[in-house]
């Protein structure tokens, strides 16, 4: 059996720190992986869809991506599209998965337990969904394929051993929860990975995690996109070819045409906006779609660090956003202290401070930027 | 620290150049154009170096343009040696062309030095003794125009010494730069007060536009959520109802198909007792025809007898009595009238016949006969007898004026004889010298000559004034004589007329005698007239009287006669009418007794008619004779009929009903139907299979109509309600906003705002420690500016000044003056400003420079606008400070010159002339660099 699986498309929701621009330039993006899962699926032969959560977000989405799911997933017909809901679109009464009208192919897993779906004689689906944005119990707490097998199965289905069990959740893997370099996560539905074997599924395609995994008992699709800057993006849709003794392979594939860059340039010895606008130029030539550029480095004290000279540097890029990162004024703060001035009196007041490094920064640069006679003095 | 060498390999016009300089004082003089201020730079770059980098401000671009050498491309160096207060020898050489510079200590083989040294890329010595390019520039390096500003400008020095507090010679002194920070916040934060208007409250009112936005994109996207869930909510209901109708469908389904068998087997029932097709009522059946016949001879009635003669007695009787005449049987009255006026006017017609006038007479009008009448009378001849009366006696004053005029001529020519004779005397008098006695007559003569000629000539003119009246009197007469022989010609021809006319030669008589005939000819006209106007008249009462006659009589005889004829007609009528009335009577008689007739026929045709349509309906139920055996025969046909009629009437009720039951239906079609409904009742049977809903009620026919049409009703109830919310939903779907997007808009608008008050606190940061910063430093820098100002003051100005105190807050200098009294520093005297200002610069150099260290001093031209005296006390001054650390004075001044040749150490000291190199030995500094004590050079 051959599946395609993907997760954490988190359709409508913002681009972290982005504006209206970036979140339209997304939302397309995000659309057109959408139906790129789709056309994956054709172009594949796969005999189902899965989709582990977090497709859309439930306080975000818009009538018009409910019409676009019910659109492309009937499109399918009659492959089976499996929809398990996470903790961003969980699923309740108001949710568009209960209240879109589902082609016959689309099967919502609405129950907080997992629940088994005959995808073939051999081959059994099992999904839970989410029913709150938070507080899920770990789904494979207390699970076992056989005993679930006897409750919901009919009398006339085989026996759970012969057949293969796939499970279809989102969920924290706890020990891949380190692994995943993202502050702004928090865990749900945690489980640990040999819970999966030891629950009887002989796999487990599971959602949350935005960076893809490649783990012998389970696998992360990971999000196609990057939800915001920093994340790896390296996530898409996986084809999974299901074995007779439940072994998988998979390959992943890129869904989503959206580039998002986070990129870093040094300043240091840089000592004017055009000298920078090159190095910014030079840095981003042959990058598309998104990027952020952290602007670090030594700057220099004669040089006012203009951020908003982005747009002539933006060739190319549909967003660019600048930041500063890790900067230092090119004054020599050890040589003025040691000045019986008031600058020299002013620099050592401030370090004295109890400021932190980046607002006495601040500060250092514009009382010496106002003490040399400078009018800009607003500090990147 | 101080500079023992400064090397130009190629710096402006020097090429491979080098001074070498003094650890005292060095002066280095020359003219104008002798390369100083190339020397001055030189030393400065050489010592201190030049930013390295990307980009280039003004003063960079500025400074190579004037130093860097314009005939060598690649070659711009520089170098200085130095001498460090540690010992170190250091030599730094610069190629400026490539912006790479090298420090390296001598002593120690030449191991670069320069790690500690950079500063924006380039190494920088001053940095030695506390100081960098910048602060090294404003206080060790003194120009010229520096020393003069404090000349331009009276707060010059004071914002110098601010100025070099602040940041050792910065643009800005603490108080400006806070006033700066104080402005740029005030444009670029502003206030939060919610009618500002700058960055601060305009981001402030994005965050709470963003907020309110985003607020109302969650609520209307929750009821978004909401009202689809509610909507699905409604749809499952509907399913819900829809199901319970289905299985209340399917039970009345299973009703309806044992209804229908049972209604089928009764109607087989009924079709086996009931004849296939509709009974046929027997054909005699209907006797209406019969009785109808009967009924109609039996109405016919005979009409009623009337009391009338024979028509053809009567008609006897009318044919004898006369016929009436026409014409009128009375002469009316207009025709009466008419024939009396005819009458009168006969009569009036021939009584004026017979008062005929004389006959008219032919004569003149008298008007013409009075026109010649007046004529004749008013012709009147004119006299001439006056006239020859004057005529004669102007003939005799003509006479006499004739003689008169011949006087006259005499006079003038004896005048013109004496006036010639005066004139000649006086000309005599004059030419000839007779004296004034014959020129005086002459005068006298002259003008007794002319009073003759000018004598009047009266005259001559009454004689011409008589001529004329005589020609005149002579025509008057001429024409007086030819008029009255015209009167007397037209009097005759007047008579003449009269006489022609028959009438008197009398005027008067004449006109009488014409009036009388114009009035006799007058009246005949009248009459005449009169008597055609009557004749009319009689004409036209003659024709009126014929006219009304035509009627009764013919036209023979006047209208009296025809009148007579008249009344004699109309009596004849009236007795021919008199017998002619009876008639009317006859008439009626006769028109009675032929409507009796009629109406008698009509009834005998009517009998006979119905007797022979009763015959005729009766012989079609088989009766046949005559009327009246047909008549007797006709109750015992009706009771047979009602027998057969009422078994006729029983089968065909039962017809009717099974008719009737069939509903227009053949009994075939109503089995195929039950077929249908059987057929269907199975298909709902499998549709409902999955119908999980069971009605306990099923089999009750009453139970489950009344729940289908609670559940219908409870249908359309929940259809409306889910059509409802369904509208509800599409419209929410429709306006539905964009969460993100807002989500994103108030990010953006937080971020601002963000930027905003991060931009607020640093500056209020900034500003609180810059004023904290100031009041420091300005109390640690106050009294040491104090002691040393003090220090230098009294040699400096010659005793006129002895002391300084500086304020700790706003570091104002006051010099307190010789005699005790204290002045602002600001206030002193040009020349003293200068001095002070010096004196500042050397202070503030010793002051900023770090403890131990010495700075070199480098002056250009600081003396150039001082007095002698001035220039002396400042030369001095500079020495005595070059006893504590290096001083190089550029000047062009002769003064300066002689002062250094006097007063120079050879061994400290060196005076350098960049045209001839230098006045004094070099070196007198040992191989260690010491700098020999300013007390042992004395």
């Amino acid at each position: 059996m051959r599946l395609v699986a993907f997760s954490d498309l988190h359709l409508d929701a913002p681009f972290a720190r982005g504006g209206p621009a970036l979140v339209r330039l997304r939302r397309a993006a995000l659309r057109e992986a959408l139906i790129g899962v789709a056309q994956l699926a054709t172009s594949v032969d796969a005999d189902a869809v899965l989709c582990a959560g977090d497709l859309f977000e439930h306080d975000r989405v818009s009538p018009d991506t409910a019409e676009l799911l019910r659109r492309t997933f009937a499109e399918l017909a009659p492959t089976p599209v499996l929809l398990a809901p996470g903790n961003h679109d969980w699923f309740g009464a108001s949710s568009i998965y209960a209240t879109t009208a589902w082609s016959s192919n689309v099967h919502v897993f609405s129950h907080s337990a997992l629940e088994p779906f005959r995808l073939s004689e051999r081959l059994v689906i099992w999904g839970a969904a989410h029913q709150a944005p938070s507080g899920t119990h770990g789904l494979l707490d207390n699970f076992s394929v056989a005993r679930a097998w006897q409750r919901d199965a009919d009398e006339s289905a085989r026996a759970a051993g012969d057949l293969v069990h796939i499970g279809l959740f989102h969920g924290s893997e706890e020990s891949d929860f380190t692994l995943q370099a993202d502050p702004d996560k928090v865990l749900h539905a945690p489980f640990r990975s040999e819970q999966i074997a030891a629950s009887g599924l002989a796999h487990a395609v599971v959602g949350h995690y935005h960076l893809r995994r490649e783990a012998s008992t389970h696998t992360y699709p990971g999000n196609p996109a990057p939800l915001s800057f920093g994340e790896r993006g390296d996530g898409g849709a996986v084809v999974i070819d299901v074995g007779a003794d439940g072994s998988v392979t998979r390959r992943w594939e890129r869904i989503c045409s959206l580039e998002v860059h986070d990129l870093e340039v040094d300043i240091g010895g840089l000592g004017d906006a055009a000298a920078i606008s090159d190095a910014l130029t030079s840095l981003l030539a042959g990058h598309g779609g998104v990027a952020r550029v952290t602007i670090v480095g030594e700057v220099a004290p004669t040089l006012d660090l203009d951020l908003a000279l982005k747009s002539e540097i933006a060739h190319g890029l549909d967003q660019l956003e600048l930041r500063t990162g890790r900067l230092t004024d090119g004054y020599d703060l050890h040589h003025i202290c040691e000045e019986p001035t008031v600058r020299g009196q002013f620099v050592r007041d401030v370090l004295e401070s109890d400021l932190d490094d980046d607002e006495q920064r601040r500060v250092i640069a514009t009382g010496l930027r106002a003490l040399s006679g400078r009018d800009d003095l607003e500090v990147a | 620290m101080w500079i023992r060498k400064v090397v130009a390999g190629a710096f402006g016009a020097l090429r491979d150049r080098e001074l070498e300089l003094a650890p005292g004082l060095t002066v280095v003089h020359g003219e104008n154009e002798s390369a100083k201020s190339t020397w001055h730079a030189a030393l400065t770059v050489g010592l201190c170096g030049r930013r390295r980098g990307a980009g280039r401000s003004s003063a960079d671009a500025d400074f190579e343009a004037r130093h860097r050498p314009w005939d060598l491309e690649e070659t711009w160096s520089v170098g200085v040696e130095l001498q460090l207060d540690d010992g170190r020898r250091i030599e730094i050489d610069r190629d400026l062309h490539r912006q790479r510079s090298q420090v390296v200590d001598i002593g120690l083989g030449g191991r670069p030095v320069a790690d500690d040294l950079m500063r924006d890329g380039s190494p920088d010595a001053s940095v030695w003794v506390g100081l960098d390019r910048a602060s090294f520039s404003s206080t060790a390096g003194v120009r010229q125009a520096e020393i003069l500003s404090v000349n331009d400008e009276p707060g010059a020095l004071m914002d110098f010494l601010g100025r070099a507090a602040a940041s050792a010679g910065g643009s800005e002194s603490a108080a400006s730069a806070m006033e700066r920070v104080v402005r740029f916040r005030k444009e670029n934060v502003g206030s939060d007060r919610v009618n500002a208007v700058k960055p601060l409250r305009i981001a402030m009112n994005n965050v709470a536009a963003a907020q309110a936005e985003l607020g109302d994109a969650r609520r209307v996207h929750a009821d978004y959520l909401a009202a689809a869930a509610q909507a699905e909510q409604y749809r499952g209901h509907l399913s819900q109802l829809e199901q319970r109708l289905a299985a209340i469908r399917l039970a009345q389904s299973a009703l309806e198909v044992d209804v229908a068998q049972v209604r089928f087997d009764r109607l087989s029932e009924w079709a086996e007792r009931c004849p296939d097709n509709e009974p046929v009522a027997p054909l005699s059946t209907d006797l209406a025809p019969l009785l109808a016949a009967h009924a109609q001879m039996k109405a016919l009635r005979a009409p009623a007898a009337l009391d009338t003669r024979p028509i053809d007695v009567i008609e006897g009787e009318l044919l004898a009595v006369p016929v009436l005449p026409e014409g009128p049987m009375l002469v009316d009255s207009e025709t009466e009238a008419s024939v009396a006026c005819w009458h009168s006017e006969s009569a009036q017609l021939s009584a004026w016949r017979s008062n005929q006038p004389a006959p008219a007479v032919d004569g003149p009008a008298p008007g013409d006969v009075r026109v010649l009448a007046d004529r004749i009378q008013q012709f009147v001849e004119r006299p001439t007898a006056d006239l020859e009366l004057e005529l004669a006696h102007l003939a005799t004053e003509r006479v006499d004026a004739l003689s008169a005029a011949t006087d006259r001529t005499r006079l003038r020519v004896t005048g013109a004889v004496v006036s010639v004779s005066g004139l000649a005397a006086v000309a005599l008098a004059f030419a000839a010298g007779l004296g004034a006695a014959f020129a005086v007559l002459g005068v006298i003569l002259l003008v007794l000559g002319a009073l003759l000629v000018r004598r009047p000539a009266g005259h001559s003119s009454v004689l011409m004034r008589n001529v004329e009246r005589a020609e005149a009197i002579e025509v008057e007469i001429e024409s007086r004589r030819v008029h009255n022989a015209a009167v007397e010609a037209s009097r005759i021809q007047c008579f003449e007329q009269l006489k022609t006319w028959g009438l008197s030669s009398e005027p008067a008589t004449a006109v009488a005698m014409a009036e009388d005939q114009a009035a006799a000819t007058e009246r005949a006209k009248r009459w005449h007239r009169e008597l055609a106007d009557r004749a009319e008249a009689l004409e036209q009462a003659s024709t009126l009287a014929h006219a009304l006659l035509d009627q009764y009589t013919d036209r023979s005889g006047n209208p009296a006669v025809r009148l007579n004829n008249a009344h004699s007609r109309c009596e004849e009528l009236r007795v021919v009418e008199q017998a002619s009335r009876a008639s009317v009577g006859l008439e009626a008689e006769l028109a009675r007794s032929r409507e009796y007739a009629a109406a008698h026929e009509r009834f005998d045709a009517d009998r006979n008619a119905a007797i022979d349509q009763l015959l005729a309906v009766a012989a079609q139920f088989g009766l046949s004779g005559s009327i009246h055996e047909v008549v007797s025969r006709i109750p015992a046909l009706l009771a047979q009929r009602e027998v057969e009629q009422a078994d006729h009437d029983r089968r065909r009720t039962d017809w009717v009903r099974l008719q009737e039951r069939l509903g227009g239906l053949t009994l075939d079609e109503h089995r195929r139907r039950l077929d249908v409904l059987a057929n269907e009742h199975r298909l709902a049977v499998d549709a409902c299979a999955d119908n999980p809903v069971r009605l306990d009620f099923a089999h009750d026919v009453a139970a489950v109509d009344e729940a289908a049409a609670a559940t219908e009703d409870r249908l359309r109830r929940a259809r409306e309600a889910a059509a409802t919310a369904q509208g509800r939903l599409d419209q929410l779907r429709v306006t539905c906003p964009d969460v993100a997007i807002a989500e994103a808009v108030l990010l953006q608008a937080e971020s601002g705002l963000e930027r905003v008050e991060l931009l607020h606190s640093t500056l209020d940061h900034t500003e609180r420690f810059l004023e904290r910063a100031q009041e420091q430093a300005h109390r640690m820098l106050a009294p040491q500016l104090e002691s040393e100002v003090t220090r230098w003051m009294a040699p400096v100005t010659g005793g006129r000044y002895d002391r300084a105190r500086v304020d700790p807050e706003t570091l104002q200098m006051r010099l307190r003056e010789s005699t005790g009294r204290w002045r602002d520093a600001s206030l002193v005297s040009h020349g003293t400003a200068e001095q002070v200002h010096l004196v500042l610069r050397v202070v503030l150099a010793k002051i900023l420079t770090r403890p131990h260290e010495q700075c070199p001093l480098i002056l250009d031209d600081p003396t150039v606008h001082a007095d002698a005296r001035r220039k002396i006390e400042m030369l001095e001054f500079l020495r005595e400070v070059s006893r504590e650390t290096q001083v190089i004075v550029f000047s062009q001044e002769a003064q300066v010159i002689e002062w250094a040749a006097e007063r120079l150490d050879p061994v400290i000291d060196r005076s350098i002339s960049l045209i001839d190199g230098p006045d004094t030995e070099a070196d007198p500094v040992d191989e260690s660099g010491a700098i020999p004590l300013p007390g042992s050079v004395a």
